[in-house]
């Protein structure tokens, strides 16, 4: 219960964060680089964004891809969903 | 004296009760005004999506309905609410306004209109004559409108009478945004087309579930492209504008597609001007 906790996304997060976590749930996780790419910011602005949601745990590495960790998904989905991004239907 | 009289029934005699009344009706009035005001604010500055825009829609229905109570209640207590009262009060209360406060009150009818009819509420995006921006507060007299200058606005309601009101989200969070792209006229339209679809398809703050639509219409001095689509939230419009720009520049200049060379407002009404601008791209 307290590793799920501390998975969740407060409810103030950023705009830039909430593009990031978008990101990477459309393209199935990104290298810093793409990251860089895909998003409408600089590749230093996108490299803070995602080294702060390392470090609250909303994403880990996998083989050199960055993802939302699995504890957090379902709050990242809600925070996407409530602020009109397409989610899956689940 | 019986003329006097008369006159002293007006208003009814003002005891030490009366005036506690008055004074808890008046300051619960002003206390709950300001707490659902700020409340309901608060509330819809931390929602987003249809949420965000119902609550910001309670904020003027929630004023009018405690101000329309506090009335109820003030007027019986100073007023004795008789047929020939009210008739002294109303004729003297319209020559008044008559003459001195006719804008004034026609604002604040206005704003009643506005609050029933819902022409803009606040987080829409309007236009009111030369005015357009992000609509903060939605008052008696005036709406405040915040501009992407930063710049608030007050415009006051009468405007509702005789000037149309644009209102680019209303009530909702699609706001289509437009992109235009002005194109010299020789090059593959199709591939254009396609190449800009892509570049609003791929943009982070597209929101997925609305058509995107790119048109094109043929000018004398070439092709003028539009990219119709819309952002997740309209607060995002002009960063999302300003990313299709960018990106989309980009590619067509990857692709060797070049610009027109004249800005469309020069009319090039001559022909000469036509003739230079077909050389000046073709160089």
């Amino acid at each position: 219960m307290d590793a799920l906790a501390e998975a969740e996304l407060a409810v103030d997060t950023g705009d830039i964060a909430t593009l990031v976590l978008h990101a990477l749930l459309v393209h199935g996780g990104l290298d810093d680089d793409s990251l860089g790419e895909v998003l409408p910011f600089s590749h230093h602005e996108a490299l803070n964004a995602r080294l702060a949601l390392q470090r609250k745990g909303i994403v880990s590495s996998c083989e050199g891809r960055w993802q939302i960790a699995p504890l957090s998904y379902a709050s990242v989905r809600q925070l996407l969903e409530s602020r009109n991004y397409l989610v899956d239907p689940l | 004296m019986e003329e006097q009289q008369k006159y002293a029934r007006l208003f009814n005699d003002i005891d030490s009760q009366a005036l506690i009344t008055l004074g808890v009706v008046l300051l619960s009035t002003i206390v709950l005004i300001i707490a659902s005001q700020r409340g309901l604010n608060w509330i819809g500055n931390r929602m987003h999506g249809q949420v965000r825009f119902r609550i910001f829609a309670l904020v003027p229905m929630t004023r009018l309905l405690i101000l329309m109570t506090a009335l109820a209640i003030i007027v019986p207590t100073i007023i004795e609410p008789s047929l020939r009262n009210m008739v002294t009060l109303l004729g003297a209360l319209g020559l008044a306004i008559g003459f001195a406060m006719k804008d004034y009150v026609s604002s604040l009818i206005a704003g009643v209109v506005s609050a029933v009819e819902l022409p803009y509420r606040p987080g829409d995006w309007v236009q009111i004559e030369d005015t357009y921006g992000e609509v903060k507060h939605v008052g008696l007299r005036t709406v405040d409108i915040q501009t992407p200058d930063d710049d608030l606005v007050y415009v006051p309601h009468l405007k509702l009478w005789d000037h149309a009101v644009y209102n680019a989200n209303n009530g909702g969070t699609s706001l289509q945004c437009v992109a235009s792209f002005y194109l010299h006229p020789e090059h593959e339209a199709g591939w254009v087309r396609k190449a800009l679809r892509d570049v609003a398809l791929t943009s982070a703050y597209l929101k997925f579930d609305q058509p995107i639509i790119v048109v094109a219409e043929e000018k004398p001095w070439g092709t003028h492209y539009r990219i119709r689509a819309y952002p997740v939230d309209p607060r995002q419009q002009f960063l999302f504008i300003t990313d299709l720009t960018l990106r989309g520049k980009k590619v067509l200049s990857a692709a060797g597609v070049q610009s027109a060379m004249l800005p469309p407002d020069a009319a090039l009404d001559t022909r000469n001007a036509v003739g230079s601008a077909y050389s000046r791209g073709n160089d």
